[in-house]
C-alpha cells in the first residue's frame, strides 16, 4: 500500500499548489479591476519591465535572428531572399520571439518580484501594509500583474523588429542579398495570425512571469535562505509554464 | 493611573490556534480597557507574537472570539476588516520600514493610503510625527536602510502613530536596541500613547521595559494566561512562573526545552 499511498499523496499536494496558485491569481485578477488603483505604482513597474529589459531583450533577438538566417541559409544552401526572409519573419514573430522574451523577462523580472516581495514577507513589511489598512495584493501583486501585461507585448513587438533586423543584417552584409528585394519579402511574410499570436502570447506570458514572481515572493518564508528558494521557484516555475502556454496557444491558434 | 472602569477596547475569549501538530494557542483569555496600556510578556515561543497577529488580522484564530470596541472581528467581510484596522498603529520588532521608501514617505503612508490625505499635507504631518519621535526632518528623504537601528525604531513609531491610531501594537519595542535607546524608546511610546489617549498592547520579553510602558502585565506560558494583574504587583504576586521569568531563573515550574 505504500507506493499508492505515495501516489495518493503526491496528487494531493499537486491539486493543493494548482489550488493556491488559483485561489491567489482570482485574489489577484480581483484586485486588478477594482479600484482604488495606483498609477504611480504601476509606471515603475512598467518602466522596471519594460524599459529596462530593453537590452537584454534586444540583444537576445538581434543575436536569434542572425543565428536564424545563417541557420537558414546552411540548411537550405541558396534559397534565395524570400525563404530566409520567411523563415526570419515566422520563426521570430510566432516563436522566438515572445518565447525567448518571456524566458528572459522570467529570468530577470520574476526573480526580481520574487526577491523583492520575499524580503517583505520576512522582514513583516507585509504584516505592515496590512495594518496601515492597505491590502498587499492591491498594492505589491496587482501594479505588477498590470504592468508586466502590458509591457511584455511592446518588449515583444520591439524583439520581433530587432530579431529581423539581426537576419537583414546576416542576409544582405554576410550572404550579399539585395536589401530592397530581401525587406519586400520580409514584409510579404508578415501574416497578422502569426504576428498577433505572438503579442497574445507575450500579454500570456507576462501575467505568468508576475504572477510565478509575486506568489513565489509572497508566501516565502524562513529568512534569506527562503527568499533564494522562493527566486529560484518564481523562474523555474514561470518558464515552465510559459512553455506549457506557448503550446497551448500555439494549438489555439494554428491547429486544424 | 487605573481604567478598571472604563469600556473593554479589546477583548479575547478562549482563543485558540494550532500549527499542524502545534497548539500555540490554548484557549486565552484577555480583556484590555480603554486607554490602558498591557504588556503581554513571556519567552520565546510561548504564543505572544502569534497572539497579537491574530487580534490585529493577520492570521486567523482556530477558535475563539475577539472583539474590538464591541465588534467581534473574526469573520468580518473586508470592508469592516479594514474600517477597524483604521483604528490601529503597530510598532514592528524591526521596524518593517518599506525599503522603497523615504522616511517620511513611510511615515506618511498610512495617511495618503488609508486616510487619503495628498501628498503635500500628509508629508506636513509626517515631518511633524517625525519630531514628536525625536527625529531630525533633515533625514526625511534618506532611505530606511540609512538609518541606525534606534532611528529605524523611531520612524517606525512616528508611523504608528501619524494616522492618530485608538489602539497601538508594540510588538518586542526594545529588542536589537541597546538598554540607554532602549530607555528611550520606551520613554517615546509612554508619551506617545498618553498623547493620543491611545489604547497600548505590548508584548516583550524585556522586563525593565514592560515596567516602564505598561500599566498591567499579562504573562503568557503554553498559550495560556497564566497572570494578569497590574505592574506594580509583579514583584509581590505569589506566582512561581511569573516569580522565575522576570528574575530570570533557569530552575522553576517553566521548563526550556533544549534539543540535544
Amino acid at each position: 500500500m505504500r507506493p499508492l499511498r505515495a501516489i495518493g499523496r503526491g496528487t494531493i499536494a499537486i491539486f493543493a499548489v494548482i489550488g493556491r496558485i488559483s485561489v491567489f491569481a482570482g485574489t489577484s485578477l480581483y484586485h486588478c479591476v477594482r479600484p482604488p488603483f495606483f498609477p504611480r505604482l504601476i509606471l515603475r513597474q512598467m518602466i522596471e519591465i519594460g524599459f529596462y529589459s530593453l537590452p537584454v531583450v534586444g540583444l537576445t533577438a538581434i543575436f536569434t535572428g542572425m543565428v536564424l538566417a545563417l541557420q537558414s541559409f546552411s540548411g537550405f544552401g541558396f534559397a534565395g531572399e524570400a525563404t530566409i526572409a520567411n523563415v526570419v519573419v515566422w520563426g521570430i514573430t510566432r516563436e522566438l520571439g515572445p518565447v525567448l522574451a518571456g524566458l528572459m523577462v522570467a529570468g530577470r523580472i520574476g526573480a526580481a518580484m520574487a526577491a523583492e516581495i520575499g524580503t517583505m514577507r520576512v522582514t513583516e513589511q507585509i504584516d505592515a501594509l496590512t495594518t496601515l489598512s492597505t491590502n498587499p495584493f492591491k498594492y505589491l501583486v496587482a501594479p505588477r500583474l498590470i504592468a508586466a501585461v502590458a509591457m511584455l507585448p511592446l518588449l515583444v513587438l520591439v524583439a520581433d523588429v530587432i530579431g529581423v533586423l539581426g537576419g537583414f543584417i546576416v542576409s544582405v552584409y554576410d550572404f550579399g542579398f539585395n536589401p530592397t528585394t530581401y525587406l519586400k519579402s520580409t514584409w510579404a511574410s508578415l501574416d497578422a495570425a502569426g504576428f498577433v499570436s505572438g503579442l497574445v502570447k507575450a500579454a500570456v506570458f507576462g501575467f505568468l512571469v508576475a504572477l510565478m514572481g509575486t506568489y513565489h515572493g509572497y508566501h516565502s518564508k524562513g529568512g534569506a535562505q527562503g527568499v533564494g528558494q522562493a527566486t529560484t521557484n518564481a523562474v523555474v516555475s514561470a518558464s515552465i509554464l510559459l512553455l506549457l502556454f506557448n503550446f497551448i496557444i500555439t494549438a489555439l491558434f494554428f491547429a486544424t | 493611573m487605573t481604567h478598571s472602569d472604563n469600556p473593554a477596547k479589546i477583548e479575547v475569549r478562549n482563543l485558540q490556534k494550532s500549527f499542524g501538530a502545534k497548539h500555540v494557542l490554548r484557549g486565552v483569555d484577555l480583556t484590555i480597557k480603554t486607554g490602558e496600556s498591557l504588556a503581554v510578556i513571556g519567552g520565546s515561543g510561548t504564543g505572544k507574537s502569534v497572539l497579537i497577529k491574530n487580534i490585529i488580522g493577520l492570521m486567523e484564530p482556530d477558535s475563539g472570539a475577539i472583539q474590538i470596541d464591541g465588534e467581534d472581528v473574526i469573520g468580518m467581510n473586508p470592508e469592516d476588516r479594514e474600517r477597524v484596522t483604521r483604528k490601529f498603529g503597530m510598532l514592528f520588532q524591526g521596524a518593517a520600514l518599506f525599503d522603497s521608501l523615504s522616511v517620511w514617505e513611510n511615515v506618511a503612508f498610512g495617511l495618503i493610503q488609508s486616510q487619503g490625505m495628498n501628498r503635500h499635507a500628509a508629508r506636513e504631518d509626517a515631518l511633524a510625527a517625525m519630531v514628536q519621535v525625536g527625529l531630525d526632518t533633515d533625514i526625511a528623504e534618506r532611505s530606511p536602510a540609512e538609518l541606525s537601528g534606534g532611528m529605524q525604531k523611531r520612524a517606525g513609531l512616528a508611523r504608528a502613530i501619524a494616522t492618530k491610531p485608538e489602539i497601538l501594537f508594540f510588538d518586542e519595542p526594545t529588542t536589537g536596541l541597546d538598554p540607554i535607546m532602549g530607555s528611550v524608546i520606551d520613554d517615546l511610546i509612554v508619551k506617545s500613547v498618553r498623547e493620543l489617549g491611545a489604547t497600548a498592547l505590548s508584548i516583550t520579553h524585556d522586563m525593565a521595559s514592560a515596567r516602564r510602558i505598561a500599566d498591567n502585565i499579562a504573562m503568557i506560558y503554553e498559550g495560556r494566561i497564566v497572570w494578569h494583574g497590574p505592574v506594580a504587583d509583579i514583584d509581590h504576586s505569589g506566582n512561581e512562573m511569573l516569580d522565575q521569568f522576570i528574575h530570570g531563573r533557569s530552575d522553576g515550574p517553566i521548563q526550556l526545552r533544549v534539543a540535544g
